[in-house]
């Protein structure tokens, strides 16, 4: 299916991922933290955690669609790990700097996540596959 | 109720003006203020109980709709000033009020939900807040399905209900600061953390600018690291809420930085 950046293979497309194409508009916004929500639910992350996922998946996805290359897609890819929960939003942006890793949106990333990375290839001049990673772990019991 | 309501026992607050004179001949600083303030509020509490009832069954929770209530009558005795001709009730009345009716501003509905999921989406709220004084952390939707004995599958519909929520614009809050509640000194607390931001030039006007609650909810999750059941408890309000304000006031955040 889609091949969100080149860093992972489509064999680890599992069972247990959730993906979802949005066009890169804002008011998209509202469908990309329902879904972030429903899954992080289901994965069973205590409500601070899921609020955090659907907050990140908000900052991550307004951040690219800010930057994206006219009429292009975000792509979210949900993928259930042992314990964490894996989100990476991607899509092709105009400039390679998105975001960037000082300002106010990627503190935000970081406070809410355990991890977060970014991913970017310059696929075209002027055209830059660019992906932010994270993942937010599951810190209670229960399964 | 309305015979309930015209009954608010006016008299029997008349008497905490002895109370008010005497926390106001207290230092700020002197141990015994803290006393004689909860000794008011604890004595005006029926007010507040009394006020949030009467704005019950709309579709708010009623603990929410009571801690709001609670935080009004706060605000009212901290800001009452005694040397002022008027009668404690006659300011803490419209001050408890008006905290209500800005929290049924702040939320509501926007879409037309099933009352069934509505009433599902408060009593997964109320659980939560339940379930998170009890463990000391934020429940898990496993847990509360099983506190509210319903499958995870109509739990996870009540959840997302909650986007159905109506949000008002954090913009059109921004006029009611003289009304807000004091629970951080300012932004500047923060400096240290802030500067550490690129946009720090841009961002602290804006934050500054910001009603007082969502200044506060926003300062103690990115600069003070808690979370939101912890900042939930802090300004009484449940965690649901503070995810709404804070989702809300991230978006204006972003909105006015992309400028």
């Amino acid at each position: 299916m889609m091949q969100v950046d080149s860093a992972s293979p489509p064999d680890t497309v599992s069972a247990g991922t959730v993906e979802l194409q949005v066009p890169t508009e804002l008011d998209q916004l509202v469908v990309v933290r329902t879904v972030a929500e429903a899954v992080a639910a289901r994965e069973n992350l205590d409500l601070d955690a899921v609020a955090d996922v659907k907050l990140a998946v908000d900052e991550a996805s307004a951040c690219l669609i800010s930057r994206a290359t006219l009429g292009g897609r975000l792509e979210c890819r949900f993928r259930l790990l042992p314990h964490v929960l894996e989100v990476v939003v991607a899509t092709t942006t105009t400039t390679p700097d998105v975001p960037n890793l000082n300002s106010f949106g990627w503190h935000i990333l970081t406070t809410l996540t355990d991890t977060v990375t970014v991913e970017r290839n310059r696929v075209a001049p002027g055209v830059y596959a660019t992906g932010i990673r994270f993942t937010k772990k599951r810190t209670v019991g229960g399964a | 109720m309305s015979d309930e309501a015209s009954s608010v026992p006016v008299d029997g607050y008349i008497e905490v003006r002895p109370l008010f004179q005497r926390l106001a001949k207290l230092a700020p600083d002197d141990p015994e203020r803290a006393v004689a303030r909860d000794e008011l509020v604890t004595r005006c509490l029926p007010l507040a109980e009394h006020i949030a009832r009467r704005f019950g069954g709309r579709g708010e929770s009623r603990e929410d709709l009571l801690q709001v209530a609670r935080l009004g009558l706060v605000n009212a005795v901290d800001r009452f000033d005694v040397d002022r001709e008027t009668e404690f009730i006659s300011f803490a009345v419209p001050t408890i009020m008006g905290e209500i009716r800005r929290y049924f501003r702040d939320s509501g509905w926007a879409v037309r939900v099933p009352r069934r999921l509505k009433e599902l989406h408060l009593a997964i709220s109320k659980a939560t807040g339940v379930l998170a004084q009890r463990l000391g952390r934020a429940p898990t939707p496993t847990e509360l399905a099983a506190e509210l004995k319903i499958d995870i599958d109509e739990l996870s519909d009540g959840l997302v209900a909650g986007n159905a929520y109506h949000t008002i614009s954090v913009e059109s809050t921004i006029s009611d600061k003289t009304e807000d509640l004091s629970l951080l000194d300012t932004v500047g607390d923060y400096d240290g953390e802030l500067e550490k931001v690129d946009n720090h030039e841009t961002l602290k006007p804006l934050l500054d600018q910001l009603p007082e609650r969502e200044r506060t909810i926003v300062m103690l999750r990115f600069f003070g690291n808690m979370t939101q059941t912890q900042i939930a408890e802090q300004i009484g309000v449940s965690q649901m809420h503070v995810s709404r304000l804070l989702s809300r006031t991230l978006e204006y955040l972003r909105e006015k930085l992309s400028e």
